[in-house]
């Protein structure tokens, strides 16, 4: 394999790794129904409103 | 200022010069001026009136066949194998949907499939001479005649014989009439004292083209206009370099005179006709639909101010109550205009048009609901898809394309179907709101765009004003060009695409922080493609724009003088991404044309550095299955490492080498094109493509999202490459982060979302209660 086809194989097994996790984390946001950037903001909230609720 | 009656009368005053052709000497046709139109006709018999309908002529041919007697398929094969005989080549049709034009949105004539534009000026560009095809033509403004008249269509086949360049190449005057002629009498046997040839003046509505053309007329029909194009009115008539023949023959009116049927319907849908009134159960009196077709034969709905005036002095004449007329007459009338309308719709959708509810969808979309309406108005057991499928069988042996793309016709057809009933129930209250009302036209139309209700679902009949004013508001209009130069158009020279980044010029005009060089490597924004940035010496380029030949670098408080020397340096890092999201835009459209169907165009795109855009015909958005199929498809071809290859070639060429897809960004106003070819996805495009050699280069695509941002189009972002990967980086960095809040693996991240969510629910549930 020569060097340019290597670097792109490389890539691209890369591409592929990451696709994966950004499928994981569109799937998490739309669980909980929000954009996948504001997840963890979100589930921060989730935790803080859950622990206050069991408070009550 | 000129008008056509003043031009015509300077013809009329040597009619020998401008319409006498030898046929004319050869046969003993005498020449007489029609007392009522003022208008020269040529004939053997003696007659004093010319056979215009206007001048007092009747159809003296229905069902009083003096032609021989054939099918619509067989008058075109006959004609084909005639002009093919006499050194014409048959080529296949054009799109209906005129998509080398930006100043009209559909096929009219035949000519229009060989008129371009060359920096504004018209010219012909033609892959055979001479030649004949069987264009299909649009035409919207007659809807409400169709059915009505007999004989109007939205749809019809003008048979084209055209040649050009005459004497250089192909013919003229005499040649042209002696063909008509003999094709008239010796193939469709029309006994030649029954031919009329009368003089007319055509013209293009600014005079720029014009020249006398020869009506033939047999028993008050028109069945072919031919058309000399040789002058242009410039304070006087000018002499164009180029002569053009311009023949427009009409098929369903050869096929109907063949016919000699009571409408031309019956004859040119041929058996499609049978199946539909077999299907639906009709009551087809013929007596009396003949004897109701010998009064509309006159009838043009244009003419009539009043409408139920008319109406009722038919029913009169007919002898019947207005429920008779209902159910024997406008029941057959609508029959024709649906078999009419979705012979139109089915040409359209096989050409890549789509219903929707602007630009030229929108005369797709109107067609469609007034077949809709007509249906459920009359009850019929039909759908249109049907309807289609027959016309594509009867049609297969002149236009197998219908066949082949039936599948996709069907899905449109049905799919608008089902838009049309979801409108109704979402509009019910403003249609029980409105119902029986007296509106204006104006607010019928404003129904029809708000909420896609039409007058015949207020109980309305719609009116010639009522298309005529849709017509006018949804028209085409020629693209303005907005950016105008304030000085004298420059030609710059273009070195963008060649593999220079660094490059030394002169000023050659400054005008406020516009630079004009002499010479640049900058590329400006074009074709979707957003422009360069670099520098001229220290200068930063903010923008490159370009007008005409002549190309702008904006930069920042500008100091540069005319003739000065100046270094140049090109963001090479820039235009790479630039190039690789541009070759993934060419890459995305093809890959969702093979998800979604063969009516996905470009509506629009734009290439930047952070993503790209593309705009794509489609009547909803996009599944996550399709999504995630055009993903699969571009980086397959990606992974193919096909080679990208760019050649500029001329235009007609380009046509007839890889077909109008190539027009994805609209019509190119020059006569050679730059053609992009990725695999199979060729497109005509200015973008630097070159760049790259393979696709490979552009690295792997993303699709970073998905939405329907107008009726009928959608909108799809993407980036590639090294862009994609930074953007799922930053993805994996969010995906890390939730992870770590969560505290569980990545790969658990959505279970553990789940079950926090579910129990925040529960809490909430149980502080409720």
């Amino acid at each position: 394999m020569e060097k340019g086809e290597e670097e792109a194989e490389k890539m691209r097994e890369e591409f592929e790794y990451l696709k994966k996790k950004y499928k994981i984390l569109k799937e998490a946001a739309k669980v909980l129904r929000v954009e996948d950037k504001d997840l963890p903001r979100v589930i921060e909230r989730f935790k803080r409103e859950l622990e206050e609720m069991k408070k009550i | 200022m000129v008008d056509k009656k003043k031009i015509l009368e300077i013809f009329q005053k040597n009619p020998e010069e401008y319409w006498k052709v030898e046929l004319f000497g050869k046969e003993g046709f005498k020449r007489k001026v029609c007392p009522s139109c003022g208008k020269g006709f040529w004939s053997l018999e003696e007659r004093t009136h010319c056979p215009n309908p206007e001048c007092g002529e009747e159809y003296g041919f229905i069902e009083n066949p003096i032609a021989k007697k054939m099918s619509y398929i067989e008058v075109w094969k006959k004609m084909e194998e005639f002009f093919v005989r006499n050194g014409h080549t048959s080529i296949p049709r054009y799109p209906v949907l005129a998509r080398w034009r930006d100043d009209i949105y559909y096929n009219i004539a035949s000519i229009v499939d060989f008129q371009r534009f060359d920096n504004g000026v018209m010219v012909f560009e033609y892959p055979a001479n001479p030649l004949i095809v069987p264009q299909v033509c649009l035409r919207f403004n007659d809807i409400l005649n169709v059915g009505v008249t007999g004989r109007h269509f939205t749809a019809f086949v003008m048979p084209g014989q055209h040649s050009f360049n005459y004497p250089k190449e192909g013919y003229w005057k005499d040649e042209t009439i002696e063909l008509n002629f003999r094709f008239l009498t010796e193939e469709l046997k029309i006994p030649k004292e029954k031919l009329v040839y009368v003089e007319d003046l055509w013209t293009m509505p600014d005079f720029s083209a014009l020249g006398p053309y020869l009506e033939t007329f047999s028993l008050g029909l028109e069945l072919s206009n031919s058309g000399f194009m040789y002058f242009a009115w410039k304070g006087g008539l000018k002499e164009l370099p180029m002569k053009v023949v311009d023949v427009g023959w009409g098929l369903e009116r050869l096929s109907w005179f063949s016919g000699a049927t009571i409408t031309a319907y019956d004859s040119v849908f041929g058996d499609v006709v049978e199946r539909f009134i077999r299907k639906t159960g009709i009551d087809f009196d013929r007596s009396l639909f003949k004897i109701y077709s010998k009064l509309s034969g006159s009838l043009n709905v244009e003419d009539i101010v009043d409408f139920n005036h008319v109406k009722k002095e038919i029913i009169s004449k007919l002898k019947i109550d207005e429920k008779d007329f209902t159910e024997k007459i406008e029941k057959i009338q609508a029959m024709y205009a649906i078999l009419d309308h979705t012979r139109a719709l089915a040409f359209a959708i096989t050409d890549g048009g789509l219903p929707s509810n602007s630009g030229a969808g929108y005369f797709l979309r109107v067609i469609l609901r007034r077949a809709l309406n007509l249906i459920e108005r009359f009850g019929f057991n039909i759908t249109l898809e049907e309807v289609a499928t027959w016309h594509a069988e009867y049609l297969k042996p002149i236009f197998p394309e219908l066949k082949q793309s039936e599948d996709e016709i069907l899905t449109v057809l049905s799919v608008e179907k089902k838009k049309f009933e979801e409108s109704k129930q979402k509009n019910k209250k403003v249609i029980e709101a409105n119902y029986g009302k007296n509106l204006s036209i104006e607010e019928l139309v404003k129904l029809y765009e708000t909420y896609g209700i039409s007058p015949e679902q207020l109980g309305i009949e719609p009116s010639k004003e009522f298309y005529d004013l849709l017509d006018k508001r949804h028209k085409a209009v020629l693209k303005e060009r907005k950016e105008i130069l304030e000085f004298d158009e420059i030609k710059t020279e273009v070195l963008y695409y060649e593999d220079i980044f660094e490059f030394d010029a002169k000023v050659v005009k400054v005008k406020d922080n516009f630079v004009v060089l002499d010479r640049t490597a900058f590329f400006p924004r074009q074709g979707g493609q957003e422009c360069d940035k670099g520098f001229i010496n220290d200068y930063e380029v903010e923008e490159v724009i370009k007008i005409g030949s002549t190309i702008l670098h904006k930069v920042k408080e500008c100091k540069l003088k005319e003739g000065d020397v100046v270094k140049c340096r090109v963001d090479r890092e820039r235009r790479m991404i630039l190039s690789k999201h541009h070759v993934a835009t060419h890459i995305i459209n093809y890959a969702a044309r093979k998800v979604i169907g063969n009516w996905v165009w470009q509506s629009g795109s734009n290439v930047d550095i952070d993503k790209a855009r593309l705009d794509i015909t489609h009547f909803e958005n996009l599944s996550e299955e399709e999504i995630d199929n055009i993903e699969k498809i571009a980086n397959e071809i990606v992974e193919n490492d096909l080679p990208i290859e760019v050649c500029t070639i001329p235009r007609v060429e380009a046509e007839r080498k890889f077909g109008f897809r190539i027009y994805q960004g609209g019509a190119i106003p020059e006569k050679n094109v730059r053609i992009v070819k990725i695999g199979e996805e060729v497109e005509a495009c200015s973008g630097t493509h070159n760049m790259l050699k393979s696709t490979r280069e552009t690295g792997n695509i993303l699709i970073l999202s998905t939405k329907r941002i107008a009726d009928g189009i959608v909108r799809l972002e993407f980036c590639s490459g090294s862009v994609a990967l930074d953007y799922l980086k930053e993805k994996e960095k969010i995906l890390k982060e939730v992870a770590e809040k969560l505290g569980v693996e990545e790969n658990d991240v959505v279970e553990a979302c789940r079950k926090l969510f579910e129990e925040w629910k529960k809490e909430r549930k149980r502080l409720r209660k």
